[in-house]
């Protein structure tokens, strides 16, 4: 079993939508997937039409598997399914700070699903938190979308320091470019100094489409509703290039 | 959940049923895929492979194997016969339904497969359908989603609860079942209304009248079908329980009629004997290859090629035989003698006669089988394997009086031993056929010969060790208490 988690301290770069066609394109693969939305927000979950319960979780989350199991929903795709985000999971890193290890709390809740699954995605909310480290500790890949622009380039920086500082490996730690707009020159001259500065990116790049927004409106993933538009095929390397690092 | 109803349209039907709760009116029903073929079914004369609800069949250029908990597995051609198909464990579990009978066709029916997918008011879907249809009936199989078992629910608590299907079947095996399929109701095990007071004649009567008729419905597929063995088979096996019964009567029925009607029933057994042991023979000839090493290969082809030959031969006797005037003079008069049966007045009934005849059996059983040791004689051997089986019709005779389940209990206890006596009667009679055949056989064709009845005779004597232990086990008081039973009800 792999973990692989969709990542940003900044929001609205495209992570629950590279989340939600990455795990569409998995699962179509033969894997079996859980995708996990840890965004209390939870776009995923309402791109794949899936609710959560509404008792709130409380601590339940990384102490009681069971529990987990039993808020799983098979999203409409063979082989994948959701675990659908709660509001209560803004409570996560309070949660977390009540145990012994909480970088280890969630690596020892998915351990579970060793038998169940071949891939686990995350979702994860823009945040760096407690959370996030336990996020990091438990992924194999850490996927992060990248906006060619100077602020996304600063997060980017900002997010090795972290790994840096908390001795994480930085070897997970997997860019790509997201919403590229190719007839900005602030976009290409971004790409070229995080391309010289940081050799892990993906040789893949998203442009900006309208059909990636309109997955809100379809509440579908792009495969189901854009399979012939050229974005698709992007995203279908980007599930290729990722395949291949895992 | 699958139910199964008569419609033409599925989606008609679907939207009926959402209609009919509030909670799922908001939900609707969306066809994913449709398609159709021509299947065709396949099985044997008894129609075992639909009696067992699994399915033998055609579909798109492909044949199927399919269990009854629906799992397919692919077959490169279709099999004439079970133990013609490469895979061992399919071979082995179509072996378990068709034996050695042949397989043909049975039925073509147009049947349409279509995905359905039920849908949430937010569109999001909890349930996948898969109707597979004739033109009257459709078998709906509705899967609900992970986390969405409680809206299935609610969608089954609308459908018809008489049209629910529980039984365990592949989809196929209940459409054909629904589309005016009869299976055949020949079969070997038959059913007779005894009474306890029945004259023993009567009883006797119908018992033979019964299986007579059933040795001659095999004489068609006897005369049609050269590699189906089972029909030549089930016709010696009708005439021996007739010849084990009325053996068993021969006190309380009139000596001279029993002595007729056995020598008739003798003649007609006989005339098949050779033919059997060479569909046997041949159909096990794989495992004689496997019995010897490759030095005697070819001697086996030999010797095979010369059963082929008499099988050939013997064939064409038995048919001729069966198309003569002499045979049909033969049938009608054992018609005759088993009708003479009817005229006798008799005071007996048919239950105390049989109890008398159990005890009496049973007690020889023990005492055959008590006096077999290390080194007694294999004739002893036989003697035990010939009471065993006069106990055996007994018992199923017995089955079919009322409040008799000892009976079946006393038959499963004596089916081990039984089978050890079978084989252990079979090594002796390979042993000297092949013998027979070695004397005038081409050298080494006799060779091959020879190999083969020394395999057989010391397979022979691990047999005989099995027979001891068995009896011992059959000759326990739980059996005789059951025999108790049986012989005061």
């Amino acid at each position: 079993m792999k973990t692989l988690a969709c990542y940003s301290m900044k929001g609205g770069v495209g992570k629950t939508a590279t989340a939600v066609n990455i795990a569409w394109f998995a699962a179509r693969a033969g894997y079996k997937t859980l995708l996990i939305d840890l965004d209390p927000q939870g776009a995923s979950s309402f791109y794949f039409r899936v609710k959560s319960k509404k008792k709130p979780w409380d601590e339940k989350f990384f102490q009681d598997h069971e529990y987990l199991l039993k808020h799983i929903k098979e999203a409409d795709y063979e082989n994948l399914d959701v675990l659908p985000a709660h509001f209560s999971f803004r409570n996560f890193d309070i949660n977390l700070s009540d145990i012994s290890k909480p970088e280890k709390g969630l690596k020892k809740v998915l351990k579970g699903f060793k038998s169940s699954y071949d891939l686990i995605i995350l979702d994860c909310p823009p945040t760096i938190s407690n959370l996030s480290e336990a996020v990091f500790y438990t992924s194999d890949l850490v996927l992060v979308p990248v906006i060619p622009t100077t602020l996304s380039e600063r997060t980017l920086d900002q997010l090795y320091q972290y790994f840096d500082e908390y001795k994480l490996n930085t070897d997970k730690i997997t860019p790509f470019f997201s919403m590229v707009q190719k007839q900005k020159h602030m976009h290409a001259d971004s790409i070229t100094r995080l391309k010289e500065r940081y050799s892990s990116f993906i040789d893949v790049t998203i442009p900006f489409a309208a059909d990636l927004e309109k997955m809100g409106e379809h509440r579908q993933p792009l495969g189901e509703f854009a399979s012939g538009k050229p974005v698709f095929t992007h995203v279908q390397s980007l599930w290729q290039a990722v395949r291949e690092r895992l | 959940m699958r139910w199964l109803i008569k419609t033409d349209s599925v989606i008609h039907f679907l939207q009926e049923t959402l209609q009919k709760s509030a909670k799922l009116s908001a939900f609707r029903a969306d066809l994913n895929s449709e398609e159709s073929h021509q299947i065709s079914f396949f099985d044997d004369f008894e129609d075992h492979i639909f009696k067992q609800k699994a399915c033998l069949i055609k579909q798109d250029d492909s044949f199927y194997w399919i269990s009854p908990e629906q799992t397919h597995h692919l077959l490169p051609q279709l099999p004439k016969f079970a133990h013609h198909i490469e895979d061992e464990d399919i071979a082995e579990q179509l072996n378990k339904v068709v034996g050695a009978r042949k397989l043909g066709l049975q039925k073509n029916i147009l049947v349409t497969r279509q995905q359905w997918v039920l849908r949430d008011n937010e569109g999001k879907v909890i349930l996948r359908l898969t109707a597979t249809c004739d033109s009257q009936h459709c078998l709906l199989t509705a899967t609900a989603l992970r986390g969405y078992e409680k809206q299935a629910r609610s969608f089954a608590k609308q459908m018809p609860t008489d049209n629910e299907i529980t039984e365990i079947a592949p989809d196929y095996h209940l459409l054909l079942a629904h589309s005016g399929f009869t299976p055949t109701t020949y079969s070997l095990s038959l059913k007779f209304n005894l009474t306890a007071d029945m004259p023993p004649e009567q009883a006797v009567h119908q018992y033979a009248y019964t299986y007579f008729n059933l040795a001659r419905e095999n004489e068609a597929g006897i005369l049609a079908h050269n590699d189906d063995i089972e029909f030549l088979h089930d016709y010696r096996v009708a005439i021996r329980k007739i010849r084990g019964l009325i053996s068993l009567f021969k006190k309380q029925l009139p000596k001279t009629l029993i002595s007729e009607l056995q020598q008739e029933l003798a003649f007609l057994a006989k005339k098949t004997n050779e033919l059997r042991d060479l569909d046997v023979y041949l159909h096990n000839k794989k495992s004689f290859f496997n019995r010897l090493d490759t030095n005697h290969q070819k001697g086996l082809e030999q010797l095979f090629s010369a059963f082929e030959a008499r099988q050939r031969g013997c064939r064409r006797e038995l048919k001729s035989w069966l198309s003569s005037q002499n045979y049909q003079q033969k049938v009608d008069h054992i018609y005759h003698l088993i009708s003479c049966l009817l005229q006798i007045d008799s005071q007996q009934s048919i239950q105390p006669c049989l109890q008398k005849l159990l005890r009496k059996n049973y007690k020889k059983v023990l005492a055959t089988g008590q006096s077999i040791h290390a080194k007694s004689p294999d004739e002893e051997v036989h003697e035990l394997r010939l009471s065993c089986k006069k106990l055996r019709y007994l018992t199923e005779y017995m089955q079919q009086l009322p409040a008799a389940q000892a009976a079946s209990q006393i038959q499963k206890k004596l089916k081990k031993l039984q089978n050890s006596l079978g084989d252990f009667n079979d090594n002796s009679v390979q042993q000297n056929k092949l013998r027979q055949f070695a004397e005038n056989a081409p050298a080494t064709a006799a060779q091959a010969a020879i190999m083969l009845a020394e395999t057989y005779a010391s397979e022979q004597k691990s047999v005989r060790k099995k027979i001891q232990k068995q009896f011992a086990e059959f000759a326990k008081a739980d059996t005789q208490q059951l025999v108790k039973q049986l012989s005061q009800a």
